[in-house]
């Protein structure tokens, strides 16, 4: 009853395999410079014992919710890629269909490119 | 297999011209940021031209289209409130570049901003479906929430753009509840067969249409969810409330008649929504006005005049509802139009005499404006009249029109409490009037000065486009209203 369930069990033994596998091997072979930044859990440009009142620049912000748009935005091209395989016939308006949503994607990157938002300091 | 055909594009391309030109703005601006400013200001104005007038063209033509597989509808109701959210758009254009410029933050983004909200308040009136209706509402209101904050610098802009975005998003998730469990309900997000939850699951669809109507009554700013109103008027750039108050005043009205009329019907037994809009009405008008009499600053009465004027349309939206008939709903799209107008005019004054380092806001800092300024001041006191209903003005107009088919519907009471708010109103509205001409700075102990500071051909082209218009289409309201009669027919013709 139980078997179809096999498979993800099988998957999660070898996620976790993985893993493990990977922080043994980076503890064993990896070089060690330890500083007080690396020693930090998050390493995240924050002091993490500090007042919660604290002041940071806005930058991480900016960074990380343009980060989350144009994360989403590359999400849309997989429902695509799947329903261009089964609609290849009506391929050339998927493609403009898809280019349109490039064009927009692109003019946004260019906008905040030239408005600087990418350069840190 | 679905898919976007040319007929679907030309078919919105009264909301396609507004977000390529938004496209474009935001492109000029990143590329050639030393001339975009001033260009950007002819094409957010072609743009909405263009808008505007394919709007009204489709209107007359009788075009009526269904796209999207059913997601929009552009008929002639989608097209006059289209028409009409691109008239008071461009008004709030006309009104913007003054005021920037003297703040300092004249960018190109501001036009940007406002073409896609412009383009989600197209869309909401057109929206046949939950999902499309939601979608097109945030896209009116997240750039409504940055334009707010637009004076970033200025402390109570902020403030109003993090109050009015933490209750805006607060109304957003009780639409989105709303819509979820109406989905629930009645297993399809298509407004028509929303009406087939009742039946199947009264539970789920009766709390949906409460959470939807709170939603809805949010945006338009009833009472009992008006809080943001006057503190999002107060602090947001005086061009912005021209916006606030017309364009997304109006564009709700929009999606919420079509919601209450297509989706929930007039029937005993889904028809609940009427009773509590006759409570809520009441509500809205009295405490909209009682709350404006004792306010000193003209941006903020005129946030609570708002209010005010939100129950008076919803009674128009009552009468339009027991009465059935596309006439009744007619009067509401005549008296939005007039609204837009009203308002464009009387916050355009507040930015005529606007000045660098501080605008024109207090009740006060009018006084005596008819002796320097005696042209300014007639402008105003056509605005605060119209707003009163006065005739032969075209506010008089909207509210004899609407208030006429409430009695006709039997909404005897209601009326009589808008008629005695319309008195009261006249309080605070006249006040203004009081404070120009019957008064001067001997009265208030310091000398006002009224200087045009950043001269503007657009403001002035707005001020007086907006008193001929109140002086003009309220005694020549037959073809406005024909219009309006046109676009009402078709939602009817939908209607159950």
């Amino acid at each position: 009853m139980l078997s179809p369930y096999l498979p993800i069990l099988f998957q999660l033994i070898l996620a976790a395999g993985f893993a493990c596998a990977l922080l043994v091997l980076t503890h064993v072979f990896g070089p060690r410079r330890s500083t007080d930044v690396k020693l930090s859990p998050f390493e995240c440009g924050v002091d993490l014992l500090d007042c919660a009142h604290h002041r940071f620049s806005v930058k991480f912000y900016l960074v990380a919710m343009l980060f989350i748009l144009f994360d989403i935005e590359a999400i849309f091209f997989y429902p695509w890629a799947v329903i261009f395989r089964e609609e290849i016939s009506q391929g050339l308006l998927l493609l403009s269909e898809m280019g349109t949503f490039v064009a927009v994607l692109l003019v946004g990157f260019i906008f905040i490119w030239r408005k600087g938002v990418l350069e840190w300091a | 297999m679905i898919s976007i055909t040319a007929a679907d594009l030309s078919g919105i391309s009264p909301a396609l011209h507004l977000a390529v030109a938004g496209i474009a703005i935001m492109l000029l601006d990143a590329l050639w940021p030393m001339r975009s400013k001033l260009l950007s200001v002819w094409i957010t104005l072609a743009a909405l031209g263009c808008s505007l007038t394919t709007s009204l063209h489709r209107l007359t033509a009788g075009v009526d289209v269904t796209l999207f597989n059913g997601a929009v509808r552009m008929d002639g109701y989608a097209h006059a409130f289209s028409a009409i959210i691109c008239l008071a758009s461009t008004l709030a254009v006309l009104s913007a570049p003054k005021y920037l410029r003297l703040r300092g933050v004249h960018l190109a983004e501001y036009y940007a901003l406002l073409l896609f909200s412009v383009c989600g308040m197209v869309l909401f009136a057109a929206a046949e479906e939950l999902i499309m209706l939601f979608l097109a509402l945030e896209t009116l209101s997240i750039p409504v929430y940055c334009l707010v904050g637009f004076t970033r610098t200025n402390v109570y802009s902020t403030e109003a753009s993090m109050k009015y975005f933490v209750i805006g998003a607060f109304a957003t998730g009780f639409l989105v509840y709303g819509i979820a469990l109406l989905y629930g309900a009645a297993g399809s997000g298509y407004l028509v067969d929303l009406r087939a939850g009742a039946a199947r699951a009264p539970g789920l669809f009766y709390a949906g249409m409460t959470l939807l109507l709170v939603g809805f009554l949010f945006k338009i700013g009833a009472v009992p969810f008006n809080m943001w109103t006057p503190d999002a008027y107060e602090g947001a750039p005086t061009p912005v409330t021209t916006f606030m108050a017309e364009a997304v005043k109006a564009a709700p009205f929009g999606g919420m008649i079509k919601v209450l009329f297509v989706g929930f019907g007039f029937d005993a037994a889904v028809g609940l929504w009427q009773p509590a809009l006759v409570v809520i009405a009441v509500l809205t008008m009295t405490v909209g006005n009682l709350t404006a009499l004792v306010q000193t600053d003209v941006k903020r009465m005129m946030g609570y005049s708002s209010i005010a004027h939100s129950g008076y349309i919803l009674v128009g939206i009552l009468a339009a509802s027991k009465l059935q008939s596309a006439d009744a709903l007619a009067a509401v799209l005549y008296y939005l139009f007039v609204y837009v107008l009203m308002n464009a005019g009387a916050f355009g004054i507040l930015i005529l005499f606007s000045h660098k380092d501080k605008d024109t806001n207090a009740v006060e800092d009018l006084t005596g404006l008819a002796r320097e300024r005696p042209w300014a001041a007639a402008l105003m006191a056509v605005y605060m009249l119209s707003l009163t209903g006065l005739p032969p003005l075209a506010g008089f107009f909207g509210k004899f029109y609407i208030f006429s088919y409430a009695v006709k519907a039997g909404y005897v009471p209601l009326v009589i409490i808008a008629i005695l708010n319309s008195v009261v109103s006249a309080y605070y509205y006249l006040k203004v009037i009081v404070a120009m001409y019957f008064r001067g700075p001997e009265d208030t102990g310091r000398a006002a000065v009224f200087h045009y500071e950043g001269y503007s051909v657009f403001l002035l082209a707005m001020l007086w486009f907006t008193a001929w218009g109140i002086l003009y289409y309220g005694i020549h309201s037959e073809p406005q209203l024909a219009l309006a009669r046109l676009a009402a027919s078709s939602l009817f013709a939908t209607a159950p």
